[in-house]
């Protein structure tokens, strides 16, 4: 059989649109640094830059879209399997983000703490306790969709609502703010390389190797595929929809450990807002089918990306904060248009129209 | 039945003279049209305490104590304070003095109502209140517009409303009684005073370019404070480079400012940030794009401009990161509890109060600043001051 090439197989792959997408996202900046008369490539440079607090540190407009765009996408790998193996969202994860992060401030300052510089129990403790919060949102949310069969979107809408209040009841309606330079770490800079892309690294390799290397991958596309069938053919479905609900609890919990060492605080109001939509977008920006079954991670990632390089390229092109909503959704619409069912059609057909 | 009949037309009768009387007695008051809003509230309770004349209840049972607060020894008035929410060490300072303000034992009933950020949460509160038969609603409005149904209803059930801290818009200024806040305008004329005085201080030349970080857009304390910019940098030929909203969050500032730096590449002499928490935002910011924040502008520092004097924004003000520091006083409580008192027993009362505030920085050279003729001082920063401070 004949090697393929490189682009053979990417375009072959479900990768292309996607890539081709968050490519076109960024080229508008070079056409835009011509046309200001700038180097076209400024919005690529990396440069290294010397800073008081931190050290030397890496900089630019795409550290930034790899810094920022860190939570969507560990939340976006969570988002995939649920969509994969139950056709529907998980609308509650923005909460529930907001909701570990509370517990883990919560647990790290001491209950009605408002403001500390001293942790009250070790640093682990209160990360792990918030990523534990996260797993039993997601087992709450997997209980409700795959024991009770309650649609995905009204079973997570419960925790969409509620999550966030429980988090300001945990931190008694405060905004706790952790001054601690070990808890600013998550948010802040391993050697000159911002943790958040480091995080979001190791969970997308642990997570495609777990995927990869065991059978759970095919498993969850199957039960989206065809949950009865699966039944049949031997795999527990009910286990297999629970337990991806439990992932996307758990990456939702490092989303909002991460976002809210930013910060070095629990902000239960903002951390993680309308970040579930965001999420959902990424999945279906990946050229992943919302209606479930087979999926593509590495495609929900740049999905990711790509919302978070649009935020940044509007900022580059300095279109006002209030605006930019506008803009983005013309995008979105774009992007999504482009990888419709009809459009790939046409595309095909004029292909082979050319060749013939 | 005739003689329920009859009864019933008598007591009615017999109410609307006592509010024809109340009336009367307002109507000398206030050619502040809420008069009516708060004679109605007179009315309700002159019919809940029939015996006891109005002005010797407040003359005897009241006395203001050393911070300020009215005490009441008579009725009990029950407020429902409807408040935006926790979403900074502002906010939270102006629970805490409404709360120590309106204590069960200084002789009020507070109804307190966190609204999380969400105008919807707001009016329902206030009509929870007007459910509940409260003596006064206090309401600090997230934004300006939207509400007019509300405050009509209030009007309606005779409830008086004041609005603290931000402003609803200029429309619906008949339907409340009196407004209490900070001057945010004045604010930032004091702040762009200070900078201008900074400037020809240092006598620094070449241009002065701005990075405006606003706050929610809408917000009083933004269109206050934006207002005095916007002037100002006509008036001295400052240029604003951005005007973009940082929304009072500290994470959204950082990310503004991160993209700004970028874009103006070396090209900022000043941040003019409008709260303390975007200025952490901004400082992170710059510190990370290794440039200094600081006075000398010559030697390439930020100037960063903020306001609240927050704890936190004031320890900020004393490392020099932020220059200048212009308060927006959360502690409303007493100056509240006055203006309920002057309600009660039907003083005057102007539509529009402020309260009076500071300016803090740790430049030496510029102890005051000049704003429309009058001189305002500015406080050096230290740490007993900090330390002294409510919040």
């Amino acid at each position: 059989m004949k090697k393929k090439t490189l682009f053979g197989r990417l375009s072959s792959s479900n990768l292309l649109l996607p890539i081709v997408s968050l490519i076109l996202v960024m080229a508008v900046n070079i056409v835009f640094d011509i046309a200001s008369g700038n180097n076209p490539f400024s919005f690529f440079m990396i440069t290294l830059q010397n800073t008081t607090s931190n050290g030397v540190v890496l900089y630019g407009r795409i550290i930034d879209i790899l810094n920022r765009g860190s939570e969507a996408a560990i939340l976006a790998i969570g988002m995939t399997l649920v969509v994969s193996s139950s056709a529907g969202t998980d609308i509650s994860v923005g909460s529930v983000m907001s909701l570990c992060a509370s517990f883990c401030c919560m647990l790290l300052a001491g209950y009605g703490v408002s403001s500390t510089n001293e942790l009250a129990v070790p640093l682990v403790v209160g990360v792990l306790g918030g990523i534990l919060m996260g797993v039993v949102c997601g087992a709450f949310n997997g209980t409700l969709v795959a024991v009770f069969q309650i649609q995905p979107m009204v079973a997570t809408l419960i925790l969409y609502s509620a999550a966030r209040a429980i988090g300001l009841l945990l931190c008694n309606d405060l905004i706790v703010y952790v001054r601690n330079d070990a808890y600013a770490f998550f948010g802040g800079f391993l050697g000159p390389i911002p943790t958040p892309i480091l995080i979001t690294a190791l969970c997308v390799i642990v997570m495609s190797l777990v995927l990869r290397k065991t059978a759970l991958g095919m498993y969850i596309q199957s039960v989206g595929i065809n949950r009865r069938a699966s039944r049949i053919s031997g795999l527990n479905s009910t286990r297999i929809i629970f337990l991806t609900y439990v992932l996307c609890g758990m990456f939702a919990g490092i989303a909002g450990i991460v976002n809210s060492s930013r910060i070095t605080s629990a902000d239960s109001n903002n951390i993680g807002l309308y970040l579930e939509m965001d999420a959902i977008l990424a999945v279906a920006l990946g050229g992943n089918s919302l209606g479930g079954g087979r999926f593509n991670l590495a495609g929900s990632i740049i999905g990711a990306y790509t919302i978070q390089a649009i935020t940044t390229t509007l900022y580059a092109l300095g279109v006002s904060t209030t605006q930019a909503p506008v803009f983005k959704a013309i995008i979105v619409i774009l992007i999504v248009a482009i990888q419709s069912e009809p459009v790939k059609a046409y595309m095909k057909k004029r292909q082979a129209i050319k060749a013939a | 039945m005739k003689i329920l009949r009859t009864l019933a037309s008598v007591i009615l009768s017999g109410l609307v003279l006592a509010g024809s009387c109340g009336c009367g007695r307002q109507a000398g008051v206030g050619e502040d049209q809420t008069g009516a809003g708060s004679a109605a509230g007179m009315d309700r309770e002159k019919t809940d305490q029939p015996e006891a004349p109005e002005t010797e209840l407040q003359g005897q049972d009241c006395y203001i104590n050393a911070d300020g607060i009215v005490i009441r020894r008579g009725r009990q008035l029950t407020i429902g304070f409807s408040q935006i929410g926790a979403e900074s060490d502002w906010r939270l300072a102006s629970s805490a003095s409404m709360e120590n303000t309106f204590r069960i034992d200084n002789g009020y009933n507070l109804i307190f109502d966190n609204a999380q950020q969400k105008q919807e949460n707001q009016i329902k509160a206030i009509r929870e209140f007007i459910d509940q038969g409260v003596d006064y609603i206090v309401l600090d409005p997230i934004v300006e517009t939207g509400w007019t149904s509300s405050l009509r209803e209030a009007e309606e059930a005779g409830i008086p409303v004041i609005i603290v801290d931000r402003e609803v818009r200029p429309e619906d200024e008949n339907l409340y009684t009196a407004w209490l806040g900070s001057d945010f305008r004045l604010e930032g004329d004091r702040a762009c005073a200070w900078l201008e005085a900074l400037l020809n201080e240092t006598s620094a030349d070449g241009p002065v370019n701005i990075l405006h970080i606003q706050g929610t857009m809408g917000s009083s304390a933004q269109i206050g404070r934006s207002e005095a910019l916007f002037d100002a940098a006509k008036k001295n030929g400052w240029n604003i480079l951005q005007s973009v909203s940082g929304d009072f969050v500290q994470a959204k500032a950082k990310e503004v400012a991160e993209n700004a730096l970028k874009q103006f590449d070396g090209g900022i002499q000043v941040v003019y940030c409008e709260n303390d928490n975007m200025a952490y935002g901004v400082i992170e910011a710059l510190e990370e794009a290794g440039i200094t924040p600081g006075t000398r502008v010559s030697r390439g520092e930020v100037v960063i401009i903020s306001f609240d004097s927050a704890a936190e924004g004031l320890a900020f003000t004393m490392d020099g990161k932020i220059a200048v520091d212009t308060e927006c006083n959360p502690l409303y409580g007493p100056p509240l509890s006055r203006l309920i008192l002057s309600l009660e027993t039907g003083e005057q009362v102007k539509k529009k109060n402020y309260y009076e505030e500071g300016q803090f920085s740790t430049s030496e050279g510029i102890s005051t600043v000049t704003v429309d003729g009058k001189e305002y001082p500015v406080t050096m920063v230290t740490e007993e001051l900090i330390r002294k401070r409510a919040y």
